[in-house]
């Protein structure tokens, strides 16, 4: 068998790259964590959005977490729920009313990656991956949505793409931090930030802790 | 303060310090005065100076500015409106001793002739340092505060002595240094020519005189009568901005965000009547006002002139409508109305306490002058077409939104029982916060404070008045726990008693040498005066700090007529007896349930949040209020 023919198939690597992304950086669990997490992610909008007001804090009631993410300055206000069961539910608010419902409905099946791919293949895969597999997953995951709408809005930068296609709540959310922020050099520098954190996370094969999932880039 | 490097940055107009607020926020407004400002530090022998403008003008920038580019820096800062308790000479010449004393020190000038330290009760006479540590002590305590109390007094019965010390001291500097020795006396801005200190005052800047001295002062002190230390010295004026360079201002305030909102800062600009602290109070209230998404742009605007107003002139000392009504129909006024004994023509009242602004030297005697435009209508029975803040607000309606109606506000008039015209509606909107602080429901009150007190980044500052003191703890329980929704913040309360007997200020100097994220003060008692108009001159003490004030409504009428600086840096709330309304045992409920088991230690924001919403929780089912809506 020659060298050419025992690497693995590129798309099969970024399976492993994206499902790694998903659970080592948003494969929170349980009730506390999820709420810990929320919590720092509305506290992390101000700075990394650089508005003057801090999001309201984030409720839970019959198990039902609900918030609101709030950028004025764009004249977006949006308010989410999140279910014990994964349901979320987001809706985005503008001047004149909601213009935006997202839905994701765990009880509809969607392909599940992690009980798929042959865990024995992760390290070969993770070791033959590049940083652009890397750049790649997370541009689908994060940056770019392969399945993303716009919001029609003069107030609201058509860079913005809110992905339609993302299951996991808690990226969902994490993605809107990112498509939202009005700060082309704080979206540039998150970029990178974020490929280095999952490249670094990836190779060592260690959850992301939530402060430094929330960090604001440097920007030189 | 920490500054967002693209996005919006607001404040209450603080003179910018750092690099960074520099970089980011710094716009030129005032280049002729910072030419002139630039030659005095390089001519070595240059005459003292005086360096005016008015409140919120700039010159703490400018002076700072100037100071952080030129080659010769002053050898000795005295800050005048920050030690201050007496306001008396004692007071003026210890903090002159002190300066030189440590100047005189780290230039190892020969002061063998003088023994001031034993005279002082130290005891050898050349402890300089021990003098030098009770005169400014860096520890706070009761002991310290009290040895610093015996020296001022001492110094104020020997005055005379202790200024020709004071001069005889700052040459032996000058022979040390071999060149003039550079004073910069900061604060003198902050004391009204009309008040009993004004004559320290005056015998303080004639001392200083003798040294090349840069004073920051009043543009009411530019206009001091023959006879006054003032009046001879020359003067750098710092005037109203040009709107141009209000909006640059805005703008780089706003960041990213100034996008689209092009016109709106404009007509900000337009309302500042060229004062940068007053354009951007009117910018960090329109901001503020956004978080309503009821709101239209013309609310906006409206919520934010009537908020800055109620900051600025609740029950300030007013001016003559007489005199306003000659500066608005002549654009100018005369510099000889400044000085008029015991103020006659109210025109001093008016420049000290921003009620006009002046925006050039019209030569001679003559100044063109414009009303504040957020006050000028005030003087009026009703708008006339020609007033800036109606046309403004006109304009501003037209163009962004349907109509200025919508404003809270009854649209049916009582007497006549037609429907009132837009401008009806502006007018009441407008002037529905003149005579009173505006009242808030503690919702409203946790909006404006939010960015202040949820982040120790900023370093805000508020009054809240109350009428009820039987919720105060309540409310304050529950602001302090939003202040830890997202950290951890040390929250610290005394209660500062005044008048007779009483020493607030050294309690305030003590409290806030402390180390602790939010001061929180309860003012009881009855203050007197001069323990007000003291507090009035400690103004920027306070800048670096977050700051919340708890005094009764009745108290603070009487109070604010004193604090013509202070009203300037802290917003100012009427917390009425809503808390039952406003908040609901349900939605702390939430709250709790959602941090509750966050906690993971006492001293953490979720521990100090859970904490107080307990608190809240206790009040509200303890007055009947917890049911099951909390209604």
């Amino acid at each position: 068998m020659s060298v050419e023919e025992a690497k693995m198939d590129n798309n099969l690597i970024r399976a492993y790259l994206f499902n790694d992304v998903v659970q080592l950086g948003f494969g929170v669990a349980d009730l506390r964590t999820k709420k810990k997490w929320l919590n720092l992610f509305l506290a992390s909008l101000r700075e990394f959005w650089g508005i003057s007001e801090h999001q309201v804090g984030p409720q839970v009631k019959d198990g039902v977490i609900t918030g609101r993410i709030d950028n004025s300055h764009c004249n977006l206000w949006l308010s989410f729920q999140l279910r014990e069961n994964g349901y979320l539910h987001v809706e985005f608010g503008h001047l004149d009313g909601k213009v935006l419902l997202h839905h994701s409905d765990p009880d509809y099946f969607v392909p599940s990656l992690d009980s798929i791919l042959d865990k024995t293949q992760r390290n070969a895969a993770i070791g033959e991956s590049s940083a652009d597999d890397i750049k790649a997953v997370l541009d689908t995951c994060i940056f770019h949505p392969r399945e993303h709408l716009h919001l029609v809005e003069p107030s609201v930068d058509h860079h913005a793409r809110i992905g339609s296609g993302i299951s996991n709540p808690l990226l969902y959310l994490f993605h809107l931090r990112y498509q939202l922020c009005p700060v082309p050099q704080i979206r540039a520098a998150e970029r990178g930030r974020l490929s280095n954190l999952f490249r670094s996370a990836i190779e060592n094969n260690v959850p992301i802790g939530d402060c430094d999932l929330m960090s604001t880039p440097v920007v030189i | 303060m920490k500054r967002n490097r693209f996005g919006i940055n607001l404040d209450e107009g603080i003179p910018l310090e750092s690099y960074e607020d520099y970089e980011i926020l710094f716009v030129d407004c005032f280049r002729e005065a910072a030419a002139k400002l630039r030659l005095w530090f390089e001519q070595e022998d240059a005459p003292p100076v005086l360096v005016g403008g008015q409140i919120g003008s700039g010159k703490s920038t400018l002076i700072a500015k100037a100071i952080g580019e030129c080659n010769s820096p002053p050898d000795v800062t005295l800050h005048f409106d920050r030690e201050s308790t007496n306001l008396d000479i004692g007071d003026f010449l210890a903090i002159t001793l002190a300066g030189l004393i440590d100047m005189a020190i780290r230039t190892n000038a020969d002061l063998s002739h003088l023994s001031l330290p034993q005279e002082l009760g130290q005891e050898e006479s050349a402890d300089w340092r021990g003098l030098l540590e009770g005169l400014r002590p860096k520890v706070f305590n009761m002991q310290s505060f009290s040895r610093r109390t015996h020296l001022r007094k001492n110094i104020a019965e020997n005055r005379d002595y202790f200024a020709q010390a004071i001069v005889e001291m700052g040459k032996q500097i000058e022979r040390s240094l071999g060149r003039s020795l550079v004073v910069f006396a900061s604060g003198i801005d902050k004391f009204s020519t009309k008040e009993a200190s004004s004559l320290a005052v005056n015998d303080i800047v004639a001392l200083l005189s003798t040294f090349k001295t840069l004073f920051e002062v009043n543009a009411v002190h530019l206009f001091s009568k023959p006879g006054s230390s003032f009046h001879v010295l020359n003067r750098i004026f710092v005037p109203t901005a040009e709107e141009g360079a209000i909006l640059e201002i805005l703008s780089k305030r706003m960041g990213i965000y100034a996008k689209g909102l092009e016109k709106q800062l404009a007509d900000i600009a337009g309302c500042s009547g060229g004062n940068p602290r007053q354009a951007l109070r009117l910018l960090s209230h329109f901001v503020s006002a956004g978080k309503n998404k009821d709101r239209s742009g013309t609310e906006k605007l409206a919520f934010a002139i009537r908020e800055t107003r109620s900051d600025f002139f609740s029950y300030a000392a007013k001016p003559s409508a007489e005199l306003m009504k000659l500066v608005k129909g002549t654009g100018k006024i005369g510099s000889a109305l400044f000085s008029l004994p015991g103020d006659r023509e109210t025109a001093g009242t008016a420049l000290y306490g921003n009620w006009i602004f002046l925006q050039q030297s019209l030569g001679g005697d003559g100044w063109r002058a414009i009303p504040n435009p957020l006050v000028g209508a005030f003087f009026e029975h009703a708008f006339t077409p020609e007033d800036p803040e109606m046309q403004i607000l006109r304009r501003f309606s037209e163009t962004h939104d349907v109509s200025p109606s919508g404003l809270g506000l009854s649209r049916i008039d009582e007497k006549t029982g037609k429907v009132k015209t837009s401008d009806q509606l502006l007018w009441e909107y407008l002037f529905s916060g003149v005579e009173l602080p505006i009242h808030c429901n503690l919702t409203e009150v946790l909006d404006v404070l939010g960015a202040a007190l949820l982040s120790r980044e900023r370093a805000d500052r508020a009054i809240i008045a109350f009428k009820d003191k039987g919720i105060i703890d309540a409310a304050r329980s529950y602001l302090f726990a939003k202040a830890n929704t997202f950290e951890y913040q040390r929250l610290a309360h005394i209660v500062v008693k005044g008048g007779v007997g009483q020493e607030p200020l050294a309690e305030i100097d003590e409290f806030l040498s402390g180390a602790t994220d939010i001061y929180s003060m309860e003012f009881e008692g009855e203050w007197y005066a001069q323990q007000l108009d003291a507090l009035d001159k400690r103004r920027d003490t306070f800048i670096a700090k977050q700051i919340l004030w708890w005094i009764s409504l009745d108290d603070l009428k009487s109070y604010l007529p004193h604090w013509t600086q202070l009203r300037q840096l802290f917003e100012v709330f009427v917390l009425e007896d809503e808390l039952l309304g406003s908040i609901s045992a349900v939605d702390l409920e939430a709250d709790l349930a959602f941090f509750s088991d966050l906690v993971e230690a006492v001293e953490s924001s979720e521990g100090n949040l859970v904490s107080n919403l307990r608190k809240v929780l206790r009040y509200l089912h303890h007055v009947g209020r917890g049911g099951e809506d909390g209604q």
